[in-house]
């Protein structure tokens, strides 16, 4: 017995110098948004942002001594398949999600990540439903709605009077509220609606009829609240036609796919938009400099935002210790971080204030027209 | 009292046995390091000759699509109908390749589309950093025309005109797919220079535009 007493403590010393020491065990993120198909400029982007980030967390040492680990799902903007992805997430164990993309799966998601107590930090949800509630839904993007008022009121004072709208209502819970508040700010200001287009994208199978009854109703001009790609495919069929219509557009569409896709047709497009393209930063022209290097391609809004919710993420999880108990709390005391587009604070209801631009394309580049204030 | 000196055999067990037992293991576990790199050595080296070869056949089959996209724009300036054209393009098409091609003039404005689309409108895709190269391949993208991801490739002449042809990635991953052998569970992954999957047996991967680029193996 003495001699195996002996052995014991021998062998598990041979055991420690033979076996690597395991690392911590890492903090579960994950990530929502539509990944597949025509709206995943806005998923792939934002993915990619908070692959980013997180890299760039784990080579700092990560959260409370843990790597992170960004579990990336595919809601593919649609809110069955969204409840299901967050169901899954909780099983596999995260802490938070950085997420949705979209307003109207972030609406549906939104309940049900705060029944299995996670945080949810979205990048590009800025829709009015979500706003002035004390939940556990926190974003990065200012709420849009200022910003398609203000769209309305520069279309009237660049002399236009009869404007029609249309809107994707794939993404309800953001598109409809930007189409309301663009026309009822031109209307305010003395202008006319010529037509109210509702549909949904991902059933339109071509523009041109799109394109046909903009023109039937003599607008002067047009407002989408459309993804980019399906933005890009109506410029395309308006352009086809003849009609040198100017175009107004929400924020949805204000990504690299419009250049990608819309080419010339997307010329002269001008977009509101909660971020600023051309910020001058220093440590936006790194972030920016440090994606292209990384992916290959230029970040949109998507992308900036999805790297500032993981970097706000990591913040209130190192209060934590980074675990999801008392994430929400956290989150609602962390106090300004700064973040690639500037420095942001969480309000009272998890929101943030932040300065808005109007932007056009020119040369398939995005130029600032001016900066606004909320 | 004279005290009893311990038997060999109680020190073979209580102190030399444990003592022996120690360097004995370390030895194996040693020999096993050895004899398991050994072999990833060897993996590794078999590795990299598959992935050299691929890479190689990934160039050639790129460089036959650039060749075919060039005889057809060279064809174009010669020929210019557009029946001629649809046989040379038919004949093009037959090897899979391609999804669409298109023949662009000078100002990159649609001139032909194969199959039939709507001429008139530019060529959107911007080619970021092409400058004044002849042979240019885009960036995994989400194709609006065919619903999947894909990769376009472009041949322009002296004077500016262009053909332009949407792979097909599906039809080059099954050819990267023959050379895996599953028996050993192999599997290959063809990316761009900064880890954006173009082609992988999981094709989830290539529709969610998958970046590998923070693998270290990359």
């Amino acid at each position: 017995m003495g001699s195996l007493s002996r052995l014991f403590p021998m062998l598990a010393l041979a055991t420690l110098l033979l076996v690597p020491a395991c690392s911590s065990e890492p903090v579960v993120i994950g990530f929502l948004g539509p990944l597949e198909g025509r709206l995943s400029d806005l998923g792939v982007q934002g993915r990619n942002g908070a692959a980013l980030a997180v890299e760039d967390i784990n080579a700092a040492g990560g959260v409370a001594g843990h790597p992170l680990l960004l579990r990336p799902m595919n809601d593919a903007n649609d809110e069955t398949e969204g409840r299901a992805a967050v169901r899954a997430l909780g099983q596999r164990g995260a802490v938070a999600v950085v997420g949705p993309m979209t307003s109207a799966v972030a609406v549906a998601v939104q309940p049900q990540a705060a029944a299995l107590g996670l945080a949810v930090v979205s990048p590009t949800v800025s829709t009015a439903m979500l706003s002035g509630r004390d939940d556990n839904f926190f974003r990065v993007i200012p709420t849009g709605s200022v910003w398609a008022s203000s769209l309305g009121r520069q279309c009237r004072a660049d002399g236009l009077t009869r404007v029609a709208t249309v809107c994707d209502l794939d993404n309800a819970a953001f598109a409809l509220s930007q189409v309301e508040h663009f026309m009822a700010a031109f209307t305010a200001a003395g202008g006319v609606e010529a037509a109210d287009i509702r549909l949904h994208g991902a059933r339109q199978r071509s523009w041109s009829d799109v394109a046909e009854r903009l023109l039937a109703s003599r607008a002067e001009a047009v407002y989408a609240a459309l993804s980019a790609r399906d933005l890009a495919l109506l410029a395309r069929d308006l352009r086809l036609s003849g009609a040198e219509i100017p175009i107004y557009s929400s924020m949805w569409a204000f990504t690299q796919e419009i250049l990608q896709a819309g080419g010339r047709s997307a010329e002269g497009i001008v977009f509101a938009a909660g971020y600023d393209e051309g910020n001058p930063l220093p440590a936006f022209q790194d972030f920016k400099r440090r994606y292209r290097n990384r992916f290959g391609h230029a970040p949109s809004f998507a992308a900036s935002y999805g790297y500032e919710a993981v970097q706000v993420l990591a913040q209130a999880l190192g209060r934590t210790r980074g675990n999801a108990d008392g994430l929400v709390q956290a989150l609602k005391t962390l106090g300004p971080v700064q973040g690639v587009q500037g420095p942001l604070r969480f309000d009272a209801w998890g929101d943030v204030q932040r300065p808005y631009y109007h932007f056009t394309i020119r040369d398939q580049t995005f130029v600032t027209l001016r900066e606004l204030q909320p | 009292m004279i005290a009893r000196r311990p038997s060999l055999r109680s020190l073979m067990r209580t102190r030399l046995l444990p003592w022996m037992a120690v360097p004995l293991i370390l030895l194996l576990a040693g020999l096993c390091v050895f004899l398991a790199r050994s072999r990833l050595d060897g993996v590794r080296e078999q590795d990299s000759l598959l992935a050299a070869s691929l890479a190689r056949y990934v160039e050639n089959y790129l460089e036959g699509a650039t060749s075919a996209l060039g005889y057809l724009n060279r064809l174009h300036a010669l020929a210019g109908g557009r029946t001629t054209m649809a046989a040379a393009v038919r004949s093009l098409q037959s090897d899979l390749r391609f999804e669409r091609i298109l023949l662009l003039d000078a100002d990159n404005i649609v001139t032909e589309a194969f199959p039939a689309g709507r001429p008139g409108l530019d060529f959107p895709l911007y080619f970021p950093g092409s400058g004044e190269r002849t042979n240019i391949i885009s960036q995994p993208l989400f194709s609006a025309e065919t619903g999947a991801m894909t990769i376009f490739m472009r041949h322009r002449d002296e004077s500016g005109r262009s053909v332009v042809g949407e792979l097909d990635l599906g039809h080059l991953q099954k050819h990267l797919g023959q050379f895996a052998r599953p028996s050993l569970a192999e599997v290959i992954i063809l990316t761009d220079a900064y880890g954006n999957v173009i082609a992988h047996p999981d094709e989830e991967l290539v529709r969610r535009q998958a970046n590998l680029g923070g693998l270290p193996l990359l």
